[in-house]
């Protein structure tokens, strides 16, 4: 099994979708059971990727577990995968957050099948994403991971943005052909598939150099909320009602960080490099203007929205940083990050969803359920600060690099964070507020004990990892 | 071993937070208290004897260092151990004996947790270790408010400091390519924004501290019950940023920025504060400005030290936390009465306790004019001197207007128990020792402490009744209004601005309206271009073949 333990990480997510796919459309059976399939295809994959960590040499830098298939005779090409600890690392949250996410939804959704077996399809391409080792895998995946969120966006988004939902498959397409542009141009100069840590050995001249560049910069752009285009991820998540769909949106930002990490900076040439500042430059901005939005803005999926592009920029700073030394702070920050955002996204899913049921559309919501109030304050205190986390030492360590590079840089990364977290703050104290909240109790708008469980194991989970952060190594 | 005590402090900490039945409360409490009394002993003992062993974890790597968790006792770390030990032991004895809180062993938890993030801040080697430390106790601080309204204020403060903390030591350490905090008086060496950086502490600091300017926060914690409300006001917040401004001092000295700064935010501390203990007349928001004063005076006493925590600093400190824990007595035993207009004249209501607490209110009295008076000796401060007693007569003014209030209605005494004589019999223990170390039977004392009683007996206090009958005097401080002016208020005018101008009109009205405007222009001229006839099908064949030729030039063209 070790031979192939990547391409199973992979495949597995895939069989659970068609058995979830082949449930009988009943209405009664079918929803229990998908959700057992997901959760029973989830648990195994999380093992797996337990088991791959085992594996490793957590002192070795680079990628090791190297499988190698073929693929095509002509013209041709392999595929390679291939993992390091900071890839693996964000498998682990990611396929963790999904699979805490499938535990807490509700099982009366609508259109269980197309949910789950979108989800399962998302969490098998962004694994591929994760362990793609060469050129044309990395590009195959990152497109195909357009497949399910524009599935599960056009099915559970919201009917009245629709130009919205046409501008999100409409980036995601324009960068994907960006991203098949330079790779096509790569292919056709190295007349091959070439892994991706030998990109920075290609000497491409002059212009092309800088339209290869400029591609692959672009598609990861159009994953990310970088103004002035930050719009549209944040139009798309207004609307998702459905919280496990909510979730996938929130991880949306990662799939562009992912591959600047990939490519930046050990592998950009210097001609490219140069441009960095521009970049930070640009990851500033967005930073300070989303977060200064959201202080204002009383949707509280905009101000979890300005949180992840704050943090997500905030790390694509750091990769920007002309040093490698920060992957495994920012990958042991990213671990807690998903987290975080997928316990946060569900909560909020929950508090707006009694808010609606309740006819409370003032504050002090949060009065009436206790322990989703002790988890909400839990989750975003951690997310802005409190160390029980290792979001917060290895921010320490990720933002005293930046100050060593560009004061102006880290004071304007510092804001951000501040301005982001006070917003969050303000929020949590207007959901707490009593004198908005009636004298009435309201019965059933508490959790319900299954994530209440779940979300304070998670926060165990954080809290070991604070400590240290590969606790689960053995 | 040293790692036992604390490893055993942190475990009595933990089993109050465990969610027992209320009536295991009381048992559990004692318990507490006296497992953790036992730990202060033997600390204490072992400190004598200088047998201490420090400890030192390896926590993390990073490319800055290794990050250490290092608690090393010598001397000067034990001289702000050894008395947060003795105050956190009193403060859970006497939330043991004055029954204030619903579930006391949750509130002995904090109270013990709290002692240990702060010796951890205090023995902090790596600035990892230094800001995790302070963030734990202002988590501890919010959970020991527990209340909404009066937390508020205290989170956004404690947060906007804490920012400005983790921002400058992140900073200094990037700079310095090191988390140790013995590399920071390097930090002068190179050179870079040395006036930023101090001025960033001082303000995040004075901002913690809850100093003149940024009392706001530490006045909305007086809407929450007076034993938290003290807690907080000397044992969490303010406390870290004391103990920050000695660890962080070789980073501030290096400005010429920070000593006038921090000169005259002290002294306006202690004028605000001494102003605020004499006009207003709920009784918490006088203890609050009071703990400012002291607060304004403790920062002259550093500066009078050289920015060292002294055994007569020490001593002083333990003298600011009885001070509080006398007018809590005061404010219980006029059955919690929270105007000091209001409250009973003391020969009507509960005449022995008040007594015995103004007896300790006099030996404390002299036992802080000892302590200033040897401080600003050795410091060459006189002013130090003079502002001690100058807090301590404000003291007796008010005193005299409780003790000797016009009001005679006759209000439930309260049932003396055994519990509470065993508090003042402590309490008595406590001063007579220190009276008796310190000597504070010199003459001078003496003299002062009659001063205090005569002020405290003398009828002209009761005219400074008159503030509190003004409702200007009593409304919401200035401060609150300067937060929001200054703070508040431009933020989100540039939110909304910026919301308005960038969000909504560029981007939504003009970038993305113009991308779905060209969207359907370039699908109408597709259908446009492309009705159903012979003569679209040969212009769209024109338009390939003119894209061949157009390809065909590039291709050619040298």
């Amino acid at each position: 099994m070790n031979a192939h333990l990547l391409l199973l990480l992979i495949v597995m997510p895939l069989i659970g979708m068609f058995f979830v796919l082949s449930a009988k459309d009943d209405r009664t059976y079918a929803a229990s059971n998908v959700y057992n399939v997901t959760l029973w295809t989830m648990l195994p994959t999380i093992g797996l990727i337990l088991y791959a960590f085992s594996f490793l040499d957590l002192e070795k830098k680079g990628i090791q577990l190297v499988e190698k298939y073929g693929w095509l005779y002509f013209p041709p090409a392999d595929i390679l995968l291939g993992v390091d600890v900071f890839a693996l690392l964000l498998l682990l949250s990611i396929n963790l957050a999904f699979a805490v996410a499938v535990a807490c939804t509700d099982k009366a959704t609508e259109r269980p099948k197309t949910l789950l077996a979108g989800g399962l399809m998302f969490i098998s391409l962004i694994n591929g994403y994760l362990l793609a080792a060469d050129i044309i895998s990395f590009y195959i995946f990152f497109t195909a991971l357009s497949a399910p969120l524009i599935i599960l966006v056009s099915t559970y988004g919201s009917l009245k943005k629709k130009n919205a939902m046409v501008r999100f498959s409409l980036y995601n397409l324009t960068g994907a052909l960006l991203l098949c542009v330079a790779v096509v141009m790569i292919y056709k100069y190295k007349a091959g598939n070439i892994p991706l840590n030998t990109v920075a050995n290609l000497n491409f001249k002059g212009k092309i150099e800088y339209f290869v560049w400029l591609s692959i910069f672009l598609a990861f752009i159009s994953r990310l909320p970088v103004w002035p285009f930050h719009y549209w991820i944040s139009s798309i998540n207004a609307g998702l009602k459905n919280p496990l769909v909510f979730v996938i949106g929130n991880l949306i930002p990662l799939i562009g960080l992912y591959g600047f990490i990939r490519f930046w900076p050990n592998t950009v040439p210097q001609t490219i490099a140069v441009y960095a500042p521009f970049f930070e430059g640009m990851c500033v901005i967005t930073m300070l203007f989303i977060s200064l939005i959201s202080l204002s803005h009383k949707d509280l999926r905009y101000k979890l929205f300005a949180y992840t592009s704050v943090c997500c920029l905030l790390y694509l700073a750091g990769v920007f940083l002309p040093t490698g030394a920060l992957k495994l702070n920012i990958g042991y920050a990213l671990f807690s990050y998903i987290i975080i955002v997928a316990v946060l996204s569900f909560l909020i899913s929950h508090v707006e969803a009694q808010k609606k049921r309740m006819n409370i559309y003032g504050g002090g919501i949060l009065c009436y359920m206790p322990r989703a109030s002790r988890c909400i304050s839990l989750f975003v205190l951690a997310g802005i600060g409190l160390p029980i986390t290792p979001l917060f030492w290895n921010n320490f360590i990720i933002i005293s690099e930046m100050f060593n590079y560009n004061l102006a840089l880290g004071i304007s990364v510092m804001l951000s964070v501040f301005i982001i977290g006070l917003a969050l703050l303000e929020e949590l104290y207007r959901l707490k507020d009593k004198s908005y909240a009636a004298q009435s109790c309201a019965l059933g708008a508490d959790l319900p004990n299954v994530p209440f469980a779940l979300y304070i194991g998670c926060l165990v989970v954080l809290f070991f990892s604070f400590f240290k952060p590969l606790w689960f190594v053995f | 071993m040293l790692i036992n005590t604390m490893e055993y402090a942190a475990l009595v900490g933990l089993v109050g937070i465990i969610r027992l039945r209320m009536r295991y409360d009381r048992i559990i409490s004692w318990l507490m208290f006296l497992f953790f009394a036992f730990l202060l002993f033997d600390y204490v003992h072992q400190a004598l004897f200088e047998k201490n062993v420090g400890f030192s974890f390896l926590w993390n790597k990073s490319s800055l260092g290794d990050i250490l968790i290092s608690f090393n006792p010598d001397i000067s770390l034990n001289r702000v151990v050894i008395p947060l030990f003795f105050l956190s032991a009193v403060t859970v004895l006497n939330n043991n004996i004055f029954r204030f809180e619903e579930k006391r062993s949750i509130f002995n938890s904090f109270i013990i947790l709290n002692f240990i993030a702060q010796s951890l801040l205090f023995g902090a080697e790596n600035c990892v270790q230094l800001i995790t430390s302070v963030f734990v106790s202002d988590i501890l601080g919010y959970l020991v408010l527990k209340d909404v309204d009066s937390s508020h204020r205290y989170v956004v403060y404690n947060f906007f400091a804490d920012m400005c903390l983790f921002m400058v030591l992140a900073l200094a350490c990037g700079k310095l390519q090191s988390l140790e905090l013995a590399q920071f008086p390097l930090y002068n060496e190179i050179g870079h924004h040395k006036d930023f950086v101090a001025f960033m502490i001082t303000m995040a600091l004075f901002a913690k501290m809850g100093a003149a300017l940024f009392q706001s926060y530490l006045l909305d914690i007086s809407k929450a019950r007076f034993q938290r409300m003290s807690a907080v006001n000397l044992l969490f917040a303010p406390l870290s940023a004391l103990l920050l401004f000695l660890k962080l001092y070789g980073l501030l000295q290096i400005s010429d920025l920070f000593m006038p700064l921090f000169q005259i935010e002290s002294l306006l501390t202690f004028a605000v504060g001494i102003t605020g203990f004499v006009i207003k007349g709920h009784i918490r928001k006088k203890m609050v400005y009071l703990n400012m004063a002291f607060l304004g005076l403790m920062l002259q006493m550093l500066q009078a030290e050289g920015f060292v925590w002294t055994p007569l600093f020490s001593c002083y400190f333990i003298t600011v936390y009885f001070v509080n824990l006398l007018f809590f007595k005061i404010y219980l035993y006029q059955n919690r009465e929270d105007n000091v207009d209001k409250m009973i004249n003391a020969k009507e209501i509960n005449s022995l306790p008040l007594k015995a607490v103004f007896a300790q209110f006099i030996l404390l009295s002299a036992i802080s004019f000892i302590l200033a008076w040897n401080i600003s000796i050795a410091g060459k401060h006189i002013a130090v001197m003079a502002e001690s007693c100058l807090i301590f007569i404000t003291i007796s003014l008010i005193l005299s207007q409780i003790y000797k209030s016009p009001h005679s209605r006759r209000l439930d005494y309260l049932a003396l128990n055994r519990l509470r004589l065993l508090s003042f019999l402590f309490n008595t223990f406590i001063f007579v020792l220190a009276a008796n170390v310190l000597k504070a039977g010199d003459i001078k004392a003496l003299v002062f402490a009659l001063i205090f009683c005569l002020i405290a007996v003398s009828p002209f206090p009761n005219r400074l009744r008159l503030f509190y009958a003004k409702n200007a005097l009593q409304g919401e401080d200035l401060s609150k209004s300067l937060f929001f002016y200054a703070f508040v208020a431009p933020l989100m005018y540039l939110s909304r601005t910026l919301w308005l101008a960038v969000d909504f009109v560029f981007s939504e009205k003009i970038v993305t309206a113009a991308i779905t405007a060209v969207k359907r222009w370039a699908v109408s001229l597709f259908f446009k271009i492309n009705p159903k006839g012979y003569i679209s099908s040969l212009l769209f064949i024109a338009l390939g073949l003119l894209c061949f030729a157009a390809v065909f030039y590039i291709r050619i063209k040298p």
